[in-house]
């Protein structure tokens, strides 16, 4: 594949980005259907345990959180309509919205949103592990030593939660969707979309939740098909198939990045001269400019971004050979270029599916919550840090004082920048095309579309 | 019909409206009906009360207003229908936000005289939406306060029934017994603009447009006479004008 196959294809002036104000002279109106055609579709409808995008999307449709992260760094209502702090800011008390239901019609009450936090606590999400450590009772509950948990309360409407310290932004894990809060059964949800059909990773149907806390979705049903070629889902929108495409040609409203993560447990990485020497021979301006459509070079972690390439000695050639995972949703191009690369180091590279266990995994990363502490947690996660690391993480997060405590986080970003384990090659745009008469999907602070003030205009 | 059409032309002037009030409106109250009532005075529906208007040579002055009674559902647009007529002393209010349809007394009181599971026509919202429901089942985006003229989800303007092929936006008034206000059938707001439309025969023929440059959410009409015209956005507020004196 040269570069010049991945030249832009023009698509018609039929389309535009969705983007227009969701407020216009007969609009926004209710009705209609809208046909979406995505990358990829999870399993399952669940909350998801990962951040997956895929899995944020399907998700995100169909539960809800308490409460939502903006990307101003302040809480935003979900099913909790108010918030507030006590004791010092060691507890928080959440009011859920009255008349809050689930899809099944039954009431979305304190003690169920208490049963999805202890799930969720349980669940292998790194932002369930960063609320674990900072509950009373939850490093213990969150290990199964202990089925007390005395950080988390609910009575009356209210949900308590009581932190071992206070925590400069204790409710931000609260808008995982892992942290979503789900019926009795375990998978009923309560956010904008009610599944109807599901043909697991292939395709799902969705209706309008007529009593959704925000108020019924404007469109009556949503059809989203998988159609994993980007080519095909631009030819599908152009012939009126379809209605909205997911990173078609499009700007970018949102941005991912194609991270390389090395494991540092085994050779030959575990010799920092051996990450060393890949990170020398990553040329980002080259894998964005001339390997992922719309790309642009990283070369930081998405904070403490250094201005530009650090000037980085190769070194000796490495020899032996690596198993390297490359993600489903990694443009095909920018995959096959890293391994060139890889190999161009000496390294003999097998290219496996996911699941299998890899010296290297290239995957496409964007933070599921817009919250410095919890970005950093997800990547040292990815980077499989040891726990003293993922410690001091938490220490930083403590901290009291807005300036220590940023100061501290930049100390834990910097170590993992240095270490080399993890390492950001390019930004990938995430952007949706839609026919014209599409109005008010976006991207939320969470580099997820929101498809609940959608809206078509038939006229 | 062409020839009436060329006969109406050529006769009768048509009428044309002109600003002759403004009345700013407090920071989020988004008025979603408005209607015109007995003893001079202007009743408007917002989000989450109805108010009452004195109409006094200087503008509007505000009587009263009072809390549309909860629980309010939250909707992602609110949207509500006034009907009565101009001289009506009690006009039925229909909400999104709320369950059925009350009759109340239009004056600084606004007491509820009676209540029930839809206003006159059977007309009630969709649940959650802003799409109203008739006997038909036919989904309408708007209505007039006397029910002459209502808009199909399709954005037809439809008089008694009738078809007029045009299509507007999602605000109308009756404006005398053969003449419309309506919103323009614009998608951006600072295009919006006032219509007059007259009906002659089966045809709708626009005779004015006087640009507004902010939505329109509600129209109300008295007579042929004067048009009060709500509008969101940047400075929101209530437009009075009244009809050109030849």
């Amino acid at each position: 594949m040269t570069a010049k196959g991945w030249r832009p294809v023009a698509l018609a002036a039929l389309f535009i980005s969705a983007t227009l104000a969701l407020e216009a002279g007969w609009g926004p109106r209710f009705g209609g259907e809208l046909r979406v055609l995505v990358p990829a579709l999870p399993a399952r409808v669940g909350p998801p345990d990962d951040s997956a995008p895929a899995k944020r999307l399907l998700a995100g449709l169909v539960h809800e959180t308490l409460i939502g992260w903006g990307s101003d760094g302040q809480p935003q209502a979900g099913l909790a309509g108010s918030w507030a702090p006590a004791a010092g800011g060691r507890e928080w008390s959440l009011r859920l919205r009255e008349g809050a239901l689930f899809h099944d019609g039954s009431a979305v009450t304190a003690e169920r949103a208490a049963a999805s936090l202890r799930r969720f606590l349980r669940s292998a999400s790194p932002a369930a592990a960063h609320l674990a450590s900072a509950l009373e009772g939850g490093p213990a509950f969150a290990r199964g030593a202990s089925e007390e948990l005395a950080g988390v309360g609910a009575s009356e409407g209210e949900l308590t939660l009581r932190f071992a310290q206070p925590r400069a932004a204790a409710l931000a894990t609260l808008a995982s969707l892992g942290a979503a809060i789900v019926g009795a059964d375990g998978a009923v949800g309560a956010g904008p979309f009610v599944p109807t059909f599901s043909l697991p990773g292939k395709r799902a149907v969705l209706r309008a939740f007529a009593e959704h806390v925000r108020g019924r979705p404007f469109l009556d049903r949503l059809q989203i098909e998988v159609a994993a070629d980007r080519a095909e889902r631009a030819r599908s929108l152009k012939a009126g198939t379809s209605d909205l495409a997911l990173e078609v040609l499009a700007p970018a409203q949102a941005w991912s990045t194609a991270l390389l993560v090395l494991d540092t447990t085994r050779p030959p990485f575990d010799d920092p001269r051996a990450r060393r020497a890949v990170d020398a021979v990553l040329d980002r301006p080259e894998l964005a400019s001339r390997w992922s459509e719309g790309g642009e070079p990283r070369f930081g972690l998405g904070f403490l971004d250094p201005p530009a390439a650090e000037a980085v000695s190769p070194g000796p050639p490495l020899v032996g050979s690596i198993v390297i995972e490359v993600a489903s949703d990694v443009p095909l191009p920018l995959g096959r270029r890293v391994v060139a690369l890889l190999s161009s180091l000496g390294l003999r590279v097998a290219v496996v599916a996911p699941l299998a266990r890899a010296n290297a995994r290239l995957l496409r990363f964007a933070p599921e919550i817009p919250e410095r502490a919890l970005h950093l947690r997800e990547l040292l996660v990815l980077a499989g840090a040891p726990a003293d690391r993922i410690a001091a993480l938490e220490a930083a997060d403590a901290i009291g004082d807005a300036p220590g405590r940023s100061a501290a986080l930049d100390a834990v970003a910097a170590g993992l920048h240095a270490e080399r384990s993890c390492l950001a090659l390019v930004g990938l745009p995430l952007g949706f095309a839609a026919r014209d008469g599409v109005h008010g999907a976006r991207f939320d602070a969470s580099s997820r579309l929101v498809l609940e003030d959608a809206w078509r205009d038939e006229r | 019909m062409l020839a009436l059409l060329r006969a109406h032309a050529a006769g009768a002037e048509s009428p044309r409206l002109r600003i002759v009030a403004r009345h700013a409106l407090a920071d989020g109250e988004e008025i979603v009906a408005l209607a015109f009532a007995a003893g001079g005075r202007l009743v408007a529906l917002d989000s989450s009360a109805l108010s009452v208007y004195r109409v006094e040579a200087a503008g509007l002055r505000r009587e009263a207003r009072v809390a549309l009674a909860p629980p309010l559902s939250a909707v992602r647009r609110s949207a509500g229908v006034l009907l009565g007529r101009a001289d009506d002393t009690a006009l039925w209010v229909l909400s999104n936000r709320t369950l059925g349809a009350r009759l109340v007394e239009a004056n600084a009181a606004l007491l509820t005289r009676s209540s029930a599971t839809a206003a006159p026509g059977a007309l009630r919202f969709e649940r959650g939406t802003s799409r109203l429901l008739g006997q038909d089942h036919r989904p309408l985006t708007a209505v007039s306060a006397g029910l002459e003229a209502v808009v199909g989800d399709d954005g037809e303007l439809l008089v008694r029934g009738e078809p007029t092929g045009l299509h507007v936006g999602d605000a109308v008034a009756e404006f005398g017994a053969n003449a419309f206000v309506v919103s323009a059938p614009v998608v951006n707001p600072a295009d919006d603009a006032l219509w007059l439309v007259e009906r002659i025969a089966q045809r709708a023929r626009v005779v004015q447009r006087l640009a507004l440059r902010r939505r329109i959410t509600a129209l109300a009409a008295r007579g042929e006479e004067r048009v009060a015209v709500a509008l969101q956005g940047e400075g929101a507020e209530i437009v009075l004008l009244d009809r050109v004196k030849p």
